[in-house]
């Protein structure tokens, strides 16, 4: 009885309160009001985010015809010529993972390639495991430093002994699909003026934990959407270290990879400066292990937040500068990185600030009907997720971590950006992170302006 | 003493009232016919030659291991040659500028007092005896000079890598190789004539030859061409560049090829972390390299892990073995796994025909065996006595017995067998005539005489014949069978 007693008194409960919201908040909302409340969710985050990737979407789906053809010429472009790839495998303590990653390989479409693993100083069974491999013919090169130097360095040591003609960068917990390498050499033969080409990431271990579910979310929009869509605009900025193929002689030309983190933008920042262009080819997948503790995710955003900063605004910021080498593109490109990732994530603070005074007593309100709007927006993402994706059944089912999706994105990413880049900013943390040797560090420390 | 320098050698007593051979010049003893084994004790070579290998020749004539005359007997050499013969080990027992120093004077005595605690029997066949006989000389040696431990300890130049000391002096005519002194230490144990003492090294040797002479060569993994060189790899850390160190080169200067930036201080500018190896005959470029092993000896080129191992140790003589060896048991027990000498067992004595059969250095040579019957059981004291007789004296003869019976086999040339075969007879049959002398319990019986021409039968054949049963045969000739 009393727990019948209870159940009503809850239900009563949630009917008024709802029933309060509508009153003082809904029923009395107008447009006008509803946009100059939630104004920075449809001025800046919606026509960006989700109106513009709907539109581009569309628009890539309806030409998918025209896109299709021009596919199947480079293809068969690609296996007249049947060049070498250098697949380039860098990579510190990666013993346990090479040997997946060879073996799905093996399995590509595509069989015209060389395999270098580098080892950068581990301390662990790589070395053994990679002799082996090599012994074995599973890899066609084992190179291994003794001491650890950092990705750029362990990747450069790879390209000097590279005879390919294109390169394919990926990182050793990656896993192709097993038409990716075809797929990410397309756009290559589509234009000769591409140099460069990222494929997309998406999460491999997605079913394990809350965090990685949403990840898997996270890189579904940004990745296969999102960069679709900069792609089609000509504005794309970031091959992803995880997957990306590179014409060799450009590669070297550009002067290979600098000291990171964030070396896989940077490469890219001067392929573009260097007046190549680059493509995203959304049907080369590649499957990564994303960090399955909130602990681990917050580290790996700073540390991207921090390497945002520290070249895109600092090294780079002469594609900003009205120089001699100027483009408009890459201006583009560069400028919506900044202003979208780091400087509205200070106009959102403040707009958050603002709203914590304007609204006081309503707040709840407001945190509620805020939700609901952007739960709404997530949806039409899924939908258009759910457009370009080329496994929908599978990742269907994470349309049930849609209602956290706001949380994750809207929150929890946005104050770590801000965290990193502030830091960064102020106090050039990034210099500080063990993610490059020290010595490495040091010097780049005392380079800087 | 004065020594007079005109005279070849002179004969000196000490104070001990040791009489000394002192030699003036090099002098072959075994052949000097006016110096006898009874004249002197010890001998001290008092000259020094010029060349190298003379004096190493002087040695060896009078060597206290092979030389008849100067079998056990101390030898001293002047202190001028200390320094050459010091690299080898020796068979020299000491180096003095007089023969009345004292430490010979001393060594003298030691080794006398060693001959007769052991009591160690002087005497030497000819030079081309069996193997048996070799070795028991080479341990009455050892135990003269009071060594009752023998090692193999590691020779410089010797090609089997590790022998016994003193062999150094007979450099191609070793006469233990490695196979068989690694049978003769087995033998000597399981006979209970040695004890192992201690473990001194294992050593690898070569798959096809066994020998332990082998050179470690690092190759291209690819071509197996040694003729590679090694480059450090510089990684800039200002740009992080990691590439061989010869595109860094610039006049002298180190200067990274990508940012163009000259490198001045290591751990601070750039580093080392790794090498790499670039092979001039197939021009490709590796981190390690492979090791190919190559055998000096056989020329075969094998991988490290193909080497077979083998186990050197220390061993000592025990109390049997001395006993066993001072009264000639030994010779019994050692089988001598030469070709046409010694004493041996039945079945080594029958595959000695196979191989003589397979051989082409004799193939104008034939076996001459000769059967005899003798009263007494097998393994007999009796035999072993006869079976001494003959090692000591007819050096040429390979010897068993079998079932009662004895087997020689000697070598002889086609065209000798009608002069030779009956004048062979005759000394065997003498030898057991001999024999008969001093024991008349024993009687004996000649079978038969067969000869072995590999042209005429096959060896399995011949190995029935000869072991067939036999009673009453009378003795024929070649041609009858």
């Amino acid at each position: 009885m009393i727990i019948l007693d209870l159940f009503r008194d809850m239900w009563l409960w949630l009917v008024n309160a709802f029933n309060d919201v509508e009153v003082c908040f809904l029923r009395n909302l107008s447009i006008t009001e509803l946009l100059s409340v939630y104004w920075y969710l449809f001025f800046i985050e919606f026509p960006r985010y989700y109106l513009l990737e709907a539109i581009i979407t569309v628009y890539v789906k309806l030409t998918y015809h025209l896109q299709n053809r021009k596919k199947a010429e480079a293809r068969m472009k690609l296996f007249i010529e049947r060049p070498l790839i250098t697949i380039l495998v860098p990579g510190k303590n990666e013993g346990k993972n090479i040997y997946k990653l060879v073996t799905s390989l093996r399995e590509q479409t595509y069989q015209n390639y060389e395999v270098i693993v580098v080892d950068d100083g581990s301390d662990d069974g790589t070395s053994y495991i990679g002799r082996d491999l090599e012994k074995a013919g599973f890899i066609d090169r084992f190179l291994r430093s003794e001491k650890r130097g950092g990705k750029a360095s362990a990747a450069n040591f790879g390209l000097y002994y590279a005879k390919g003609k294109y390169v394919v960068h990926l990182d050793a917990d990656s896993s192709l699909d097993r038409d990716a390498i075809e797929k990410i050499l397309l756009p290559f033969y589509m234009d000769p003026k591409i140099k460069g080409v990222g494929g997309t990431v998406k999460v491999r271990n997605a079913s394990d934990t809350l965090c990685t579910s949403l990840q898997a979310i996270e890189y579904l929009k940004t990745i296969q959407v999102g960069r679709t869509v900069t792609s089609t605009l000509g504005i794309y900025h970031i091959i992803s270290g995880a997957f990306g193929a590179f014409d060799r002689q450009a590669l070297n030309n550009v002067g290979a990879w600098d000291i990171g983190p964030g070396l896989d933008g940077d490469i890219t920042q001067k392929l573009r400066k260097a007046g190549h262009k680059v493509a995203f080819a959304n049907d080369a997948i590649c499957l990564t292990n994303a960090p399955t503790s909130w602990y681990r995710l917050y580290k790996q955003r700073l540390r991207w937040s921090r390497s945002l900063v520290r070249f895109r605004i600092r090294k780079h910021r002469d594609i900003l500068m009205p120089t001699g080498n100027f483009d408009f593109f890459n201006f583009l490109s560069n400028m919506e990185n900044i202003m979208y990732d780091c400087v509205f994530n200070y106009i959102w603070f403040i707009y958050i600030i603002g709203l914590l005074f304007t609204y006081t007593d309503r707040l709840l309100e407001i945190f509620l009907v805020g939700w609901l709007i952007r739960f709404f927006f997530s949806i039409i993402a899924f939908g258009v997720i759910m457009m370009v994706t080329e496994r929908p059944r599978q990742e269907a089912r994470l349309a049930f971590y849609l209602p956290l999706v706001t949380f994750y994105t809207g929150y929890f990413l946005r104050i770590t950006r801000l965290i990193g880049h502030t830091t960064e900013f102020f106090f050039f943390t990034s210099y500080r992170d063990s993610w490059n040797p020290r010595k490495t560090s040091v010097y780049a420390q005392l380079e800087r302006q | 003493m004065e020594k007079n320098k005109d005279k070849k050698y002179d004969i000196i007593t000490n104070h001990n009232g040791r009489r000394i051979l002192v030699l003036n010049r090099m002098l072959e003893v075994d052949k000097a016919k006016d110096i006898n084994d009874e004249d002197f004790d010890a001998t001290f070579i008092s000259v020094a030659h010029r060349a190298y290998e003379e004096n190493r020749l002087g040695v060896r004539w009078v060597s206290p291991v092979r030389s008849r005359k100067c079998f056990l007997k101390p030898l001293f050499v002047t202190s001028s040659l200390e320094e050459e013969f010091n690299l080898y080990g020796t068979i020299v027992d000491g180096f003095c500028s007089t023969p009345f120093d004292a430490g010979f004077t001393d060594r003298i005595e030691q080794i006398y007092a060693n001959i007769e605690r052991f009591g160690i029997t002087r005497e030497l066949s000819k030079l081309d005896e069996s193997t048996a006989k070799n070795l028991t000389n080479f341990v009455k040696y050892d135990l003269s000079r009071g060594h009752l431990t023998y090692t193999n300890a590691a020779i410089r130049g010797l090609s089997k890598g590790y022998s016994a000391d003193f062999l150094s002096w007979y450099g191609n005519e070793e006469s233990l190789q490695i196979d068989d002194r690694m049978k003769y230490a087995k033998m000597m144990e399981e006979l209970g004539f040695a004890e192992r003492v201690k473990h001194i090294e294992r050593v690898h040797t070569c798959p096809k030859c066994g020998d332990g002479h082998l050179l470690f060569i690092e190759c291209c993994p690819k071509c197996g061409s040694s003729n590679i060189h090694e480059e450090s790899i510089l990684h800039h850390f200002r740009c992080a560049n990691l590439s061989p160190e010869s595109t860094y080169q610039w006049d002298g200067e180190l200067r990274c090829p990508k940012c163009k930036k000259v490198l001045r201080h290591i751990g601070v500018d750039y580093d080392r972390p790794a090498s790499a190896h670039h092979c001039h005959e197939c021009e490709s470029t590796f981190i390690n390299t492979t090791m190919k092993v190559f055998c000096s000896h056989c020329h075969h080129t094998c991988q490290p892990d193909e080497l077979l191992p083998l186990d050197i140790y220390e061993y000592r003589i025990t109390e049997k073995g001395i006993h066993a060896f001072m009264n000639d048991e030994a010779l019994m027990e050692i089988t001598s796994e030469d070709i046409f000498s010694g004493h041996c067992s039945y079945e080594v004595f029958t595959s000695t025909i196979t191989t003589f059969s397979a051989m082409p250095a004799y193939s104008d040579h034939l076996l001459l065996i000769f059967r005899y019957k003798y009263s007494g059981v097998v393994r007999d004291w009796r035999l072993m006595d006869i079976v001494r007789s003959f090692l000591s004296h007819i050096v040429t003869f390979k010897v068993t017995s079998h079932l009662g019976e004895i087997y020689t086999m000697t070598l002889l040339p086609k065209d000798e067998l009608q002069i030779e075969a009956p004048r062979l007879r005759e000394i065997v049959d003498q030898l057991f005539e001999e024999y008969k002398e001093r024991d008349d319990t024993f009687d004996f019986k000649f079978l038969k005489e067969y000869v072995f021409d590999r042209e005429l039968v096959k060896a399995e054949e011949f190995i029935k014949k000869i072991g067939e049963k036999a009673d009453n045969l009378t003795p024929v000739h070649k041609g009858d069978f």
